[in-house]
């Protein structure tokens, strides 16, 4: 427990004194700032900020963590000292967690929304971080270095955001959302089905696809840990 | 005196290239082993090996009498490598705070200070590591690979790219761990380093150990066995002989200077690389 906490705490610490990882977490925090002064709707900022800031959070500020610690040349060095591959991976997924959580509360605050809605939103969060926390470490465990988690993450961030926000807008986006975990955005924020067309999800479908996802995303993992025999430690080349 | 490490037709292959070629070698408790060779030719890979980084492709391996991968190992061995990554944004005092936690040391602000003290940092504990010169920050990490008291200590070209002044602390350090038990393997491709710390050395040249033993076991048998000897009349050279010596030195005249000529570590290393690449 002490070494999950020490490790927990450098996390934390990172993302405050990383230039780069500190600049990319203030960036939802940053549009939902924008957004309410042009948009002026707290279900929309939601919507567009809240979901930035969970599909960041998991699949790309996540694996960023670990690819720092490899460029630095720390990562070997904590295995080293007996650090368990398991705890290492834990950590950064709880610090990411505690991260996206804070940054989703300073959102939600900007965004002006109703405080009847910060619950769902909340669990919401943590519920879509589950789901896409093992995507990110499939992203990690590819990425040499910071430079290769940018060009990965990207993608995929696309993936799972751009068709949820602008799914009644397009057809193409709305039919992509039905089969993507954040597409249930509609369930924490019935209002942007009345007023926009967002189709409505209930709490079964919801956690359905978050589970499938979550599924796929471990049974990926697995393959990769039968391969290489870790994640991490990949000198064995 | 025990084996510290032991190590049996170790073999490691990498694509088509055998980067260590069934090589044999016992690392005994509380010596210094020097692990010596040029660059490419299987030194950091030995080392991971025997540090449970990579898995082998055939042979044993045992250190401290165990797989080095087993987990209980780990808290008594220290690594020193060209990869000690340091946090730069956080202080001196911090760096090592981590690792005492890791390593769940007790009475960890004695001991941290303990380390900082034997690497001479001690008043630099609050100073972030991006402030620190390259000699300071190597000293660092000497003090990181150290504070868990390990018994035996993996060094990686420690003195690699320092300053001759850094290098001597670091060498001086070594000296120092291993007088009071620490047990150390020690790779470096610089032969000087090797003759002044090592017990013993072996020379590793393309994944294969072309010779053991200690530095002066192999400049004795690498020597041409030859006495030089300086007088008024000139310089000569005659066989290591007791006997020719003693009838050369009562017909000279006034004798300058006696010496014989013993190869340097260096020496012996390319005689015997040039000699595995002929074969």
């Amino acid at each position: 427990m002490k070494k999950f906490c020490t490790l927990l705490k450098k996390d934390l610490w990172t993302f405050c004194t990383h230039k780069v990882i500190c600049a990319i977490t203030l960036i939802p925090p940053f549009l939902a700032v924008i957004f309410r002064l042009v948009i002026d709707d707290p279900d929309l900022v939601l919507l567009t900020c809240g979901l930035f800031n969970m599909v960041l959070s998991s699949v790309y500020l996540h694996p960023l963590l670990i690819a720092d610690e490899k460029a630095r040349g720390t990562l070997p060095l904590l295995f080293r000292s007996g650090v368990d591959e398991n705890l290492f991976i834990g950590a950064k997924a709880a610090a990411s967690v505690i991260q996206d959580i804070i940054t989703a509360m300073v959102i939600f605050l900007i965004s002006g929304a109703s405080l009847s809605l910060l619950p769902g939103y909340l669990l919401f969060n943590l519920l879509i971080m589950a789901t896409l926390l093992p995507c990110g470490l499939i992203t990690a465990v590819f990425a040499k270095e910071e430079n290769d988690t940018h060009v990965l993450s990207t993608p995929v961030m696309c993936i799972f955001y751009i068709p949820p926000v602008f799914a009644a807008w397009t057809s193409i986006f709305n039919a992509a959302s039905l089969f993507l975990p954040t597409g249930a955005v509609g369930l924490i924020l019935p209002a942007l089905s009345r007023e926009y067309g967002y189709r409505e999800v209930s709490l079964m479908q919801a956690l359905a696809l978050c589970l499938i996802w979550f599924a796929a995303g471990i049974f990926v993992l697995y393959i990769i840990y039968r391969k290489r025999r870790c994640f991490f430690i990949s000198s064995d080349r | 005196m025990t084996n510290i490490i032991k190590v049996n037709q170790l073999t490691k292959i990498f694509g088509n290239t055998k980067a260590l070629d069934h090589c044999d070698l016992e690392v005994k408790k509380g010596e210094i082993f020097g692990y010596l060779g040029p660059s490419g030719a299987g030194k950091t890979t030995t080392i991971k090996l025997l540090t449970g980084q990579l898995h082998s492709d055939g042979g044993e391996i045992t250190v401290l009498g165990k797989n080095p991968f087993s987990p209980e190992i780990r808290h008594q061995i220290g690594i020193m490598s060209d990869m000690s990554g340091l946090y730069e944004k956080m202080t001196v005092y911090e760096n090592l705070d981590i690792f005492a936690d890791i390593y769940g040391i007790t009475d960890k602000k004695r001991k941290i200070e303990k380390a900082l003290a034997s690497v001479e940092l001690l008043d630099a504990g609050k100073k972030k590591v991006e402030k620190l010169s390259r000699g300071m920050k190597q000293r660092l990490v000497f003090a990181r690979t150290i504070i868990h008291s390990p018994k035996l200590l993996f060094l990686d070209e420690p003195t690699a790219n320092l300053d001759p002044a850094t290098a001597d602390e670091i060498r001086a350090l070594i000296r120092q761990l291993n007088d009071n038990g620490t047990t150390v393997f020690l790779t470096t491709h610089n032969m000087e380093e090797a003759d002044e710390l090592c017990h013993r050395i072996a020379l590793l040249n393309k994944g294969k150990i072309v010779e053991c033993g200690s530095p002066e076991e192999l400049k004795l048998k690498y020597s041409r066995k030859k006495v030089v000897i300086t007088s008024t009349d000139g310089t000569k050279e005659i066989p290591l002989d007791k006997s020719d010596i003693i009838r050369e030195l009562e017909g000279t005249a006034d004798l300058l200077m006696i010496h014989s000529e013993e190869p340097s570590l260096r020496d012996v290393f390319l005689t015997l690389t040039k000699e595995a690449y002929a074969s």
